[in-house]
């Protein structure tokens, strides 16, 4: 009698520590996937040899790239620093005050005498972004999303053709 | 023996208590001399009470529309509750606090709050807790502003002692004993005047250069819920039999894209509101960008401003029907008393502006 | 609900309140009902954990007790019985209540470890990242090493019938759960908890204000003190950081985890004693010691006794262990016979420093006590010799020498504790040797930590408090003692520390909340 308490105790024991194996071994596994990967730095523009690193300092880029061909600042409400726009003639750099410096915040793409580092420019196709990109990163509506690391890269579409290719920071 | 050990307890307690209370008021940021915005939301108190038109909203209303001129031309009399970064939810939390002081005609709402629909809307997170902190540090204690608290805080306050941080903002300040200096001493329990009626005066001129880009969108919708606060507002304002106008200031950052036009204008021919995107009136108004600006068109100057604020009076007195209370012979005299510090004002910043 | 928290005080300030007001007679049910509300906040999930803990002691607790209650009541009814028949009978009651034991341990200890074999991973990928010990927030249940062992210890003690069986399951639940010492220990025993858990306490103003003061001392440690230098040791992690800059890490690391550690123990046995609960120190001076094996009688007290009574003992006098020493000693001699003891020492501190975490680092850091400690004890004859020989050795210039030394050394061993990397540690251990920067001193490097100078003159400051206070100790309780003074005095000096906790505690919006230490345990 006895030994058949303990028997079904042991197993009762058993099958509670199986059930918290299982929600353990859940919540690591989500855990898991939900760190960031340090190693990636994320879609990167480059023109003309000059990297364009989503929120690194802005100063060096600004001064390979020379003299902007227009200039706008947005002061924040309250705050000192100001959001600043560069634009290149092909494409537009933003950055945005952190402290003393500027860093960079955005790259938009403006025509086609420019691509990403994969080969993508403004007018080209649905099938080659997919071709690229893969499918899996349209959003559903009209645009090819890809996060990595603290840069999403954004190709939006029109008319199944590349009409904007913008390099962004990620905020959390 | 043992009756004297509890007075002496109950004095040690009440002079801990004071003594919080006091480094309390010493560490809260004074916004006297820099960043006068985070003084706006408390002077409200002073001013309530009589106002025809409430303006609610971000900088785009507290820079852009002069309320003593409004008074000087039309005899309107009106309030701006703003604040930087003002969210929308924060919006609809003072508009219902605003209408337990006072039950304007008009309350006029600028549509640029549209585009932020979560506390990370504006994506660096200090800051927008920098900017909660402005608009709801002076809120007067109600269940508004917990509301208004509530819906606000950014994850890492949620994170970091929530809700006491404001109920104790030593709890948020403390460690500002490193920068202590005169002015939290000078304004310990009170502060000055630093708006003219929620206006806040700027008489800088820095032209617009270039046009500021406008890139397209992935998405140009407003979020749900911003609908679902503007739906709030509007309902508000019909329970209290007030019209609920709605604005788009002259501003050209952040760009104002058509898909954001029309869906306001939607939304007004839907619900029978009258809006007014004032970019569309730029000659009308007689805005010159070379002068009427202090930060390249994000924000009028008071030249600016008057315009802004002469051309809408005319819009408010004829097509909303708000009186002229010129023949109020008490409003004249606050009025009159409120045009001269205005005045004092403007001519004192002209000075300063000179001397630089 | 950390500690550290507005939650927490207010939590606390209602749980004394009802406590004293309520009919004293549910005062340990108040307690129980705060504990389940205390720890639902940590994680309803958790309480999974905390419930099966509880529930397995408990049923192993009571089928022994009624185990042993039939057997005196069979043995009455068998008067007749011989010795032998008695003695056999016994045993096989004995063998049968060592199964229960065995299932139950096994149970809980594989849930141990595989909770903390889980946690491997997340803690070296989120040790990479930024962030004060973020690690320490991931997901092992709350205070589960704490719980589960004292949980255990009081299985055994009933089992060796050292301790009484609590057959009422609620108040074996709070003897498992009680809030205070849920999070970090300190780790009860039974016997000793049970005087003041169960009992019933009316309002002793004193021990109230005693047990707040507690409080707050924990209060300064942990926010002034160990959260205000995590974020320069989390800096001087660095790999960049050697030699010298490696030294200042191994000192700032020292001071964090004590006040870290010992103000959590100091805010735990001060809530529970404004509830009138008595619970075990944790810290007897431990930097005051003077060789390894002293320190570890003084830090981390009720872990170590735990380890002793539950694991280095059984092993040393058990049976395999004292026939081995019998052959041991006829070929190696004195070593032969001192064999049961490093083999219990070792698996001891493997014990221990796998309890730690399931990670070379942690076992490293075990090895390395057991190390110094056996070596220590075999040199123990060659020391006696040398204070025999060298008087100057039996001055207090030389204890001082002594403490200074055992700083250093315990402390070369704790820090292990942030070197995943074992490889890493080890290196900057040797770099000590090779690389004389003594200039990180003053070249700027100290700014570039996250602290300012203010952020230093604060730590100093708390640090010779912290030390002065021990000091005091060395005469007995420092609030007896500061009962002494004048009563305005005493009301000022502990106004002044309140405020000091508000206004240089690193705590809120723009700081990284740490959590304890030894919350990770």
């Amino acid at each position: 009698m006895k030994k058949r308490m303990i028997c079904v105790m042991v197993c009762l024991m058993a099958a509670i520590c199986l059930l918290f194996c299982a929600c353990g071994g859940g919540k690591d596994s989500k855990e898991g996937s939900t760190q960031p990967s340090a190693e990636t730095s994320g879609h990167t523009f480059v023109y003309k040899d000059t990297k364009m690193v989503m929120k690194a300092e802005a100063a060096p880029v600004l001064a390979t790239l020379g003299d902007a061909k227009s200039y706008t600042e947005a002061a924040s409400c309250a705050f000192d620093g100001l959001d600043k726009t560069y634009y290149y003639g092909s494409f537009y750099l933003y950055t945005y005050p952190d402290g003393d410096i500027d860093r960079i915040n955005m790259v938009v793409l403006c025509d086609d005498t420019v691509a990403t580092a994969e080969g993508i420019s403004i007018g080209d196709s649905k099938d080659k972004v997919e071709s690229i990109y893969g499918a899996d990163s349209y959003n559903g509506v009209n645009a090819y999303v890809l996060n990595s690391g603290e840069t999403s890269l954004t190709i939006i579409m029109e008319n199944d053709q590349v009409s904007s290719i913008q390099y962004a920071a990620v905020f959390d | 023996m043992k009756k004297r050990v509890f007075p002496i307890i109950i004095i040690t307690v009440l002079i801990t208590a004071a003594l919080f209370f006091f480094l309390q008021a010493l560490l809260i940021p004074k916004h006297m001399s820099e960043t006068k915005e985070g003084a706006m939301i408390r002077e409200y108190y002073k001013n309530a009470g009589g106002n025809e038109v409430v303006f609610i909203g971000d900088c785009e209303v507290y820079e852009n529309f002069s309320p003593v001129t409004m008074w000087e031309e039309y005899g309107i009399t009106s309030v701006i509750r703003g604040s930087a970064q003002q969210m929308i939810w924060q919006s609809y939390y003072l508009l219902e606090e605003t209408f337990k002081y006072e039950t304007p005609d008009v309350v006029v709402f600028n549509v640029l709050g549209m585009l932020y629909d979560t506390p990370k809307s504006i994506g660096d997170s200090s800051k927008q807790e920098a900017y909660n902190r402005m608009t709801l540090d002076d809120m007067r204690w109600s269940k508004l502003k917990i509301q208004s608290i509530n819906a606000s805080m950014t994850d890492e306050e949620r994170e970091k002692g929530g809700i006491w941080n404001y109920i104790f903002p030593i709890l948020r300040y403390h460690d500002r004993w490193n920068d202590i200096s005169k002015e939290d001493f000078q304004y310990l329990f009170h502060r000055d005047q630093v708006t003219d009626n929620g206006y806040l005066m700027q008489v800088g001129v820095n032209p617009v250069k270039d046009e500021y880009p406008r890139i397209p969108l992935v998405n140009y919708e407003f979020g749900d819920t911003c609908y679902e606060y503007l739906d709030k507002m509007r309902i508000l304002c019909e329970e209290h039999d007030c019209q609920f106008v709605l604005v788009k200031a002259p501003s050209l950052s952040p760009v104002w894209y058509d898909e954001y036009e029309e869906q306001v204008e939607s939304y007004a021919e839907e619900h029978n509101l009258l809006y007014f995107n004032f970019l569309e009136h730029l000659d009308e108004i007689g805005i010159d960008w070379n002068t009427d600006t202090y930060d390249q068109g994000l924000h009028l100057n008071v030249y600016g401003a008057e315009k802004m604020a002469s051309y809408f009076g005319q819009i408010l007195s004829v097509e909303c029907g708000v009186e002229d209370k010129r023949q109020d012979v008490a409003l004249t005299a606050l009025w009159e008393s409120k045009t001269e510090t205005y005045q004092q004002r403007k001519a004192k910043l002209e000075a300063e502006k000179q001397e630089e | 609900m950390a500690f550290t928290s507005v939650n927490f005080l207010i939590f606390t300030g209602i749980l004394i309140a009802l406590y004293y007001i309520l009919p004293h007679k549910i005062q340990w049910i108040i307690l129980l009902v705060g504990s389940y509300v205390f720890y639902f906040f940590a994680g309803p999930r958790y309480l999974a954990f905390l419930l099966f803990t509880t529930i397995t002691t408990y049923l192993g607790i009571l089928l022994m007790f009624r185990k042993n209650h039939s057997a005196a009541e069979y043995l009455q009814q068998h008067a007749d019985y011989s010795k032998a028949e008695k003695k056999a009978y016994k045993a096989k009651v004995k063998s049968s209540n060592r199964a229960i034991l065995i299932v139950v341990l096994v149970l809980n200890f594989a849930l141990l470890f595989f909770c903390k074999a889980m946690l491997v991973e997340p803690i070296r990928s989120s040790m990479q990242g930024n962030g004060t010990l973020s690690f320490l927030t991931l997901g092992l249940p709350m205070g589960l090493s704490f719980y589960m062992f004292q949980s255990m210890g009081y299985l055994i003690d009933v089992y060796r019938q050292k301790a009484e069986a609590l057959t009422n399951p609620f108040k074996l639940a709070l003897f498992t759960s009680f809030f205070p010492q849920l999070v970090q220990g300190p780790i009860s025993q039974f016997e000793d908890l049970k005087e003041t858990l169960f009992t019933e306490h009316s309002f002793d103003r004193r021990q109230v204000a005693f047990g707040l003061q507690r409080m707050l001392w924990g209060f300064f440690k942990k926010m002034v003190i160990a959260d205000r230098i995590a974020v320069a040791v989390q800096e001087l992690k660095g790999s960049e950081y050697t030699g010298f800059a490696f030294f200042i890490l191994v000192v700032f690391f020292a001071i964090q985890i004590y006040a870290d550690f010992s103000g959590g123990i100091d805010i735990a046995i001060g809530v529970a004693e404004t509830l009138g609960i008595r619970l075990p120190e944790n810290f007897l001076r431990p930097y005051f010691s003077k060789n390894v094996a002293e320190f570890w009688r003084r830090w981390h007290v009720t872990l170590m006794e735990w380890m002793k009574r539950y694991i280095f003992y059984p092993i040393t006098v058990s049976k395999p262990m004292l026939n081995l020493s019998m052959k041991a000693k006829k070929k190696l001699g004195r070593f032969g016979m001192r064999l049961p003891i490093y083999i219990g020492s070792l698996l001891t501190w493997l014990a221990t420093g796998i309890w730690h975490g399931f990670n070379l680092h942690f076992i490293v850091w075990g090895l390395l006590n057991c190390f110094v400690i056996v070596i220590s004890e075999e040199l123990t004859p060659l020391y006696q010799k040398f204070h025999g020989r060298f008087a100057f050795s039996n001055k207090r210039g030389y204890d001082v020498w002594q403490i200074i030394r055992l700083f250093i050394l315990i402390n070369l061993i704790q820090v292990t504790d942030l070197f995943e990397n074992v490889g890493e540690y080890f290196r900057k251990v040797f770099s000590l040797t090779y690389t004389f920067n003594y200039h990180v001193l003053w070249d700027g490097t100290m700014t570039k930590l996250g602290l300012n100078t203010a952020d230093y003159v604060i730590l100093l400051v708390g640090v010779v408090l912290m030390f002065l206070v021990s000091v005091l100790q060395r005469k007995g309780s420092v609030r007896k003692q500061m009962q002494k003074i004048p009563r305005i005095l005493r009301y000022v000096i502990l106004i002044v520390l309140l405020f000091a906790v508000i206004l240089f505690g690193s705590y809120g919006i723009g700081y990284n909340a740490s959590a304890f230490i030894y919350n990770q345990f």
